[in-house]
């Protein structure tokens, strides 16, 4: 028993339609920044994959799905502000997706980029990749097709604790959880790379073009100065007939992916975790007035509960404690016939609001419903009073149970997130099961004009504190670089690019993306819910 | 059924005297067709059968069973001599062959009858006269019956192609043993002559062991119409009227009619007339058929006589209700027939669609495979003769012949309508037939309008051709064999429902 | 495998999907929802397409299907995509030989150099520890050579014999489904020698025209990856969808 939120747009009105331009612009320099990622290839490159009659990493992936299933691309602009933009998609695909009907996580290496070189940020994009299947108990197909660690970065990418390290490292323990991996080996799998099939519990191997070895033909030759060629040192009949490295070889990678969907076939699929569900429904309003429902400007303030009817089965809302803490909107909704409870920003966090948001939490986590935070927010309160009320420990039980919560968390950036703000609305930090972003998203420890303005006013009071006074237009040479370095890096591009969320996603997509992200989430059994001190 | 529709003519239906069990030395449609009036008149009936024959109904339809053996299953029911041990060994009385197989084999005749069993059929003196091209030509020639003009390689060898292309052209190369359209060759000019000749020398002796052939004027779009004959032993010989075989393919018949569409009276009965003048030259008992060439403009020639039950004899059967087995085995049997010509009356337009196990859209290529599911078309004026079961393996072993559809109605564009609904109700699953293409030949605005000829089929081959089915045919088929897959169905129930509703999505 | 099948000489493809949590199919690029109710006679059902009614007989051996639908009966083939990208391979792929998986001894030798063998064709036997092995083909190929004769004793990893792919004069694959042979698979030509020469040398010309198409196909391929929002742009028309238009 639900009710219908009434929305209040006027789809007809001026508001509606400057908003709906910008963010339709904002959709479309998403999607064109989208399409470079995905398909822009020096033509060198492309060459020399058809060259070795290599497909193109999405049409490996294409051919693996079930036809007729979606694809949850992860992380589709990884890298995109990074190594001169060089990195696409930070050279490897992620996303989930369905595989003779089993959901998988795949992760593919792109070799249309340096060969498939692995940069820092592809090694983060792998480790984080392998956390979700690992978070979510997601079987995982890896598509392996990569010259290796790419060596002018090295430091950056071998020997911290996310480092390349952590990528068998939690093979390993998706091996040891009784999750199962398959590789398909197109291409090298050099060094590193060569633990990528070996520590799957299946792998198929391409005749001709996959190689699995510790060294490289050069390498051997400058260890030992034996001379052996690829094919002899690690091809797919030394490793599927002698070593036993590799579980099958393929003639074709056609014929390796339809192996590979043989056998995911064969792997028993878990009991998923029982929670509340029902019969999907589309939302009663259309997803697309979204575009006209998010300001132009950062600063302008929106209600949450027109998102919420643009995401939700029927539009149909139960709100908990309508008139009690305003500034957050809590309720149940269904997303894809899925139960969740849903936190949504509605103004500045106060008191009650985080107090309420806290009893939500709990009451989700004893009601095993997966929470979804869609995140607008600038903060907690600031002021005298508020200190004073002890908004500091209402944050603090916010961001408790938040942390404690046991059931699925996910997190959309539907605007901005600043500072504490972002703790306790579930930020990267809180391990969310996976964090979406709008375009429009901006987030930083606080908002550029307000660094910007700080900045310059210290530097205004430590310049009159020695007697000079600053003119406007040296305020403003303060000021500039602060705030369009701040605007670059709170930008939904910079956060994105360096794995602060699983993707940005066209707000349209956001129903989908939730509905696969949740019903991958629901492999994992749900704890007991427990606590820690709460300041009362 | 329109067998013994009525009773005319003094049709007994009475025990056929001095006939015992009854050997049918055959297999298929054919075994099941005679086993039916030999359990009607009460006489024991038995079957030769082969391994391959396995399966098939026919094995059900008679008394006995009696397994046969040879290299192939052909080779087996060509094995007179074992056919013979065989009958002998379970005391059969009488043999009947059929058609095909030993049917027209003069040698097995006298056989059976030194053996002391009846043989269903004409003696071997009519079937050694009339079995020889050439012979029956040439007896023929002497009882006023035209002729296409023809030479024989025996009369000169030497001098052959140049007596042939002098009849002039086109002309017809045929072995002189031969039947059933094989070694026929049609050659339209002088330059292609030496060809035809070896080519069909070659088959003649492929097929028939015996390589001699001869030449005869090719009639242009010509119509094949035959004339069923009774005789019996007191000398009585009637016509039971006329056949239009016209529709074939590879000079084989698919479809039969009677009476032949558009014939005038006068032709019809110096058709008639001459065939029975033939039978009764050759002093012929039984039942046979004279076969002709009819040219346009209404001259007619003789072909060939079959010395036996024809497939097609059942559409006679309809018009006249008369039981054409059963007047076989009276014949043998030594009965005087029970009617004169005055007596026989046909009513009504009877057709015959071979179904036949082929594949009409890929050059009647024979099609094989186990029957999955057969249900024979039904209804008021349909006959099914056939032999298929469910189980049964159809392969190349034998004639890709699987039944026949007959239909009786009491005119023309009724029994075309009749057919073409009982063709499409036809469902045989698991080995493509040519019932659809049959279907769309009848239906043809040339056969309503009896334009036949045999060159029919292969004049309007591209209109024949199946029509691909469209979007919503191919959706309606595909729908329903995704349906029924079992690999389909398992991939239906393992995709999660919220994928399945979400589709090929992507972000 | 569940998706392709070929109906009149025209690949299809049907993909299941889900409305409302009820069944539909997406064919040839058109959903309907479809039910199947069976009928009261073997083989009899009534279809249910998008509310319509068209009863049908439908039976099945294996892969291939036979429906009767309005007076015809169609046949359609379940297309097993793995097995097709297997013998796409095997034709493709150059030779390759089959290695003693044991140091042995060979027995006999069945196949001759040149002969054309039907996948698990027989080709030669070796003995082992006092066990005998078949050593059979894997795919349908062509025997290229035989690298041991009877009698002879080899190492583990030695190749035994090596396979070609299986071309004839017309450039166009043979495979054992246009020509179905009831013996042990094995095709042999009636005068070995002469035989076996003529399909060597038309093997070779045809496998030089068969490799052709497949290059043209991976330059195609790359130059649609190369292009940029051509490509996406044509992606999306096949999907349907186009950013920031309604879709619901």
């Amino acid at each position: 028993m639900m009710r219908r939120i009434e929305s209040r747009i006027d789809r007809y009105g001026e508001t509606y339609r400057r908003f709906r331009a910008v963010n339709l612009a904002r959709v479309e320099a998403f999607r064109a920044r989208q399409r470079d990622a995905r398909w822009t290839r020096p033509q060198r490159d492309m060459d020399r994959l058809a060259h070795h009659g290599k497909l193109f990493v999405r049409d490996r992936i294409e051919r693996l799905l079930d036809p007729g299933t979606p694809f949850l691309e992860l992380s589709s602009l990884a890298a995109n502000t990074e190594y001169d933009g060089d990195a696409k998609s930070a050279s490897v695909v992620t996303g989930i997706g369905v595989v003779s009907g089993r959901e998988v996580l795949i992760r593919a290496d792109d070799p249309s980029i340096k060969g498939g070189a692995w940069y820092p940020l592809t090694v983060k994009k792998n480790v984080r990749a392998l956390d979700i299947a690992i978070e979510n108990r997601l079987p995982v197909v890896h598509m392996c097709d990569s010259a290796g660690g790419f060596l002018p970065l090295q430091s950056e990418l071998f020997a911290d604790r996310v480092s390349a390290g952590r990528i068998f490292r939690n093979q390993s323990i998706l091996s040891q959880m009784g999750v199962p991996q398959l590789s398909l080996v197109f291409g090298h799998c050099t060094a590193g790379g060569a633990y990528i099939p070996s520590l799957s519990d299946y792998s198929v191997i391409l005749r001709g073009n996959g190689g699995i070895f510790l060294g490289g033909p050069p390498l051997v030759k400058a260890a030992t100065g034996e001379i052996v060629d690829a094919d002899t040192l690690g091809g797919a009949d030394v490793h599927t007939r002698i070593s036993g490295v590799a579980d099958y070889a393929a003639d074709s990678e056609d014929e390796a992916i339809l192996l590979g969907r043989e056998i995911v076939a064969q792997w028993t699929r878990g009991e998923k975790t029982r929670i509340e569900r029902r019969a999907p429904e589309a939302p009663h309003y259309d997803p697309e007035e979204l575009y006209g429902i998010v300001p132009d400007d950062i600063k302008v303030q929106f209600d949450m509960r027109e998102v919420i009817a643009r995401i939700v089965d029927g539009s149909l809302f139960h709100e908990y404690q309508p008139d009690y803490g305003t500034t957050l909107v809590c309720g149940f909704a269904w997303i894809w016939g899925q139960k969740v409870g849903i936190l949504g920003n509605n103004g500045v966090l106060f008191n009650d609001s985080s107090l309420k948001g806290a009893h939500f939490i709990e009451l989700c986590n004893q009601n095993r419903t997966p929470l979804v935070f869609l995140q607008n927010i600038t903060g907690f309160m600031v002021g005298r009073e508020y200190e004073a009320r002890g908004i500091c420990k209402d944050g603090a039980k916010f961001i408790m149970a938040q942390s404690c919560s046991v059931v699925p968390k996910f997190t959309v950036m539907v605007g901005g997130s600043f500072g504490a703000g972002n703790y306790g609305m579930c930020g990267r930090a809180y391990d969310g099961r996976f964090v979406f972003s709008w375009p429009n998203h901006q987030i930083g420890i606080m908002g550029a004009e307000q660094a910007a303005n700080t900045l310059a006013d210290v530097k205004v009071r430590q310049l009159e504190r020695a007697g000079k006074t600053l003119s406007a237009t040296e305020i403003e040479a303060i000021r500039r670089p602060v705030l369009e370095s701040y605007e670059r890096e709170s930008s939904a591009y910079y956060a994105t690019s360096w794995l602060w969320d699983d993707g940005i996603i066209d707000p349209v997509d956001t129903r989908n993306a939730l509905g696969i992200a949740i019903s991958a989430s629901l492999h994992t059994p749900i704890e007991r819910p427990s606590y820690g001190v709460l300041r009362l | 059924m329109a067998m013994g529709r009525r009773q005319g003519a003094g049709r007994t239906m009475g025990r056929v005297a001095g006939l015992g069990k009854v050997l049918i030395a055959n297999r298929g449609e054919i075994a099941v067709r005679i086993a039916r009036t030999l359990g009607r008149l009460g006489l024991p009936s038995a079957l030769v059968a082969h391994e391959a024959d396995r399966g098939s109904p026919a094995l059900g339809a008679v008394d006995e069973v009696c397994p046969i053996e040879g290299p192939t299953p052909v080779a087996a029911h060509l094995d007179g001599e074992q056919i013979l041990a065989v009958a002998k060994r379970i005391g059969a009385a009488a043999i009947h062959p059929g058609y095909g197989f030993l049917s027209e084999n003069a040698d097995f005749a006298e056989a059976t009858a030194a053996a002391g069993l009846c043989w269903i059929g004409p003696t071997p003196r009519s079937m050694r006269l009339m079995g020889d091209k050439i012979e029956s030509r040439r007896f023929v020639a002497g009882l006023d019956v035209p002729l296409t003009p023809s030479v024989s390689e025996a009369d000169d060898p030497r001098r052959f192609a140049e007596r042939a292309a002098k009849l002039g052209f086109p002309l017809l190369i045929k072995a002189s043993a031969g039947g059933g359209g094989k070694g026929m060759q049609i050659v339209r000019g002088a330059a292609a002559l030496p060809d035809a000749i070896r080519i069909a020398r070659s088959e003649a002796s492929r097929y028939f062991k015996d390589d001699r052939i001869y030449a005869e004027r090719f009639v242009e779009s010509p119509r094949h119409v035959e004339v069923q004959i009774l005789a019996d032993t007191h000398g009585r010989v009637v016509h039971l009227g006329e056949r239009d075989c016209s529709i074939q393919r590879r000079f084989q018949k698919l479809v039969e009619e009677t009476p032949a569409p558009g014939l005038p009276r006068p032709l019809r009965d110096a058709i008639c007339d001459a065939a029975v003048r033939i039978a009764r030259a050759a002093d012929y008992h039984g039942a046979g058929t004279v076969e002709f060439v009819l040219a346009p403009d209404g001259a007619f020639y003789f072909l060939e006589m079959n010395t036996r039950l024809q497939v097609e004899h059942p559409v006679t059967e309809c018009v006249t209700g008369i039981d054409l087995v059963e007047q076989q085995l009276r014949i043998a049997a030594g009965e005087p027939l029970a009617f004169d010509q005055p007596g026989i009356e046909a009513s009504g337009v009877a057709i015959e669609c071979r179904i036949c196990a082929e594949d009409a859209d890929h050059d009647f290529r024979p099609a094989v495979g186990e029957i999955l599911v057969f249900h024979p078309p039904k209804g008021p004026g349909v006959r099914f003769d056939g032999a298929i079961a469910p189980g049964q393996r159809i392969t190349t072993a034998f004639d890709p012949m699987l039944a026949k559809l007959v239909v009786h109605a009491p005119d023309r564009a009724s029994a075309i309508d009749r057919a073409v609904r009982a063709l499409g109700e036809l469902v045989v699953l698991g080995c493509t037939t040519n019932a659809a293409f049959l279907a769309r030949v009848i239906d043809h605005p040339d056969f309503r309008a009896g334009r036949v000829e045999t060159g029919f089929l292969a004049a309007r081959a591209a209109v024949l051709a199946a029509r691909p089915l469209d979007a919503a045919g191919r959706r309606v088929v595909l729908a329903a064999t995704a349906l029924a897959d079992r690999d389909f169905q398992d991939r239906l129930e393992a995709i999660p429902e919220l994928h399945a509703s979400m589709g090929a999505w992507r972000n | 495998m569940g998706y392709d099948f070929t109906l009149e000489d025209r690949d299809a493809r049907v993909l299941p999907s889900r409305k409302d949590g009820r069944l539909e199919l997406e064919i040839e690029g058109a959903r309907v929802s479809a039910t199947l109710v069976p009928g009261t006679r073997s083989g009899e059902w009534t279809l249910l397409l998008d509310g319509t009614r068209e009863p049908l007989f439908l039976a099945s051996a294996g892969d291939v299907h036979f429906v009767h639908w309005r007076g015809q009966t169609h046949r359609v083939e379940a297309r097993n995509a793995l097995l097709q990208a297997r013998a796409r391979a095997s034709r493709a792929a150059g030779a390759e030989s089959i290695l003693a998986p044991m140091p042995g001894v060979v027995v006999s030798v069945t196949v001759a150099a040149g002969d054309l063998v039907e996948a698990g064709a027989l080709l030669l036997t070796i003995e082992s520890m006092k066990l005998q092995t078949a050593i059979t083909a894997s795919y349908a190929a062509r025997i290229e050579a035989l690298c041991v004769a009877t009698g002879e004793a080899f190492d583990q990893g030695r190749p035994l014999v090596r396979l070609g792919p299986v071309t004839d004069a017309g450039g166009t694959e043979r495979t054992a489904a246009a020509e179905p042979s009831p013996h042990a698979g094995r095709r042999r030509g009636v005068e070995p020698r002469s035989e076996a020469k003529s399909k060597a040398e038309a093997s070779k010309a045809g496998a030089s025209r068969t490799r052709a198409p497949k290059a043209g196909t991976s330059k195609a391929k790359a130059s649609k990856a190369g292009s940029k929002a051509g490509s996406e742009s044509k992606a999306k028309a096949g999907r349907g969808r186009t950013p920031g238009k309604k879709r619901r």
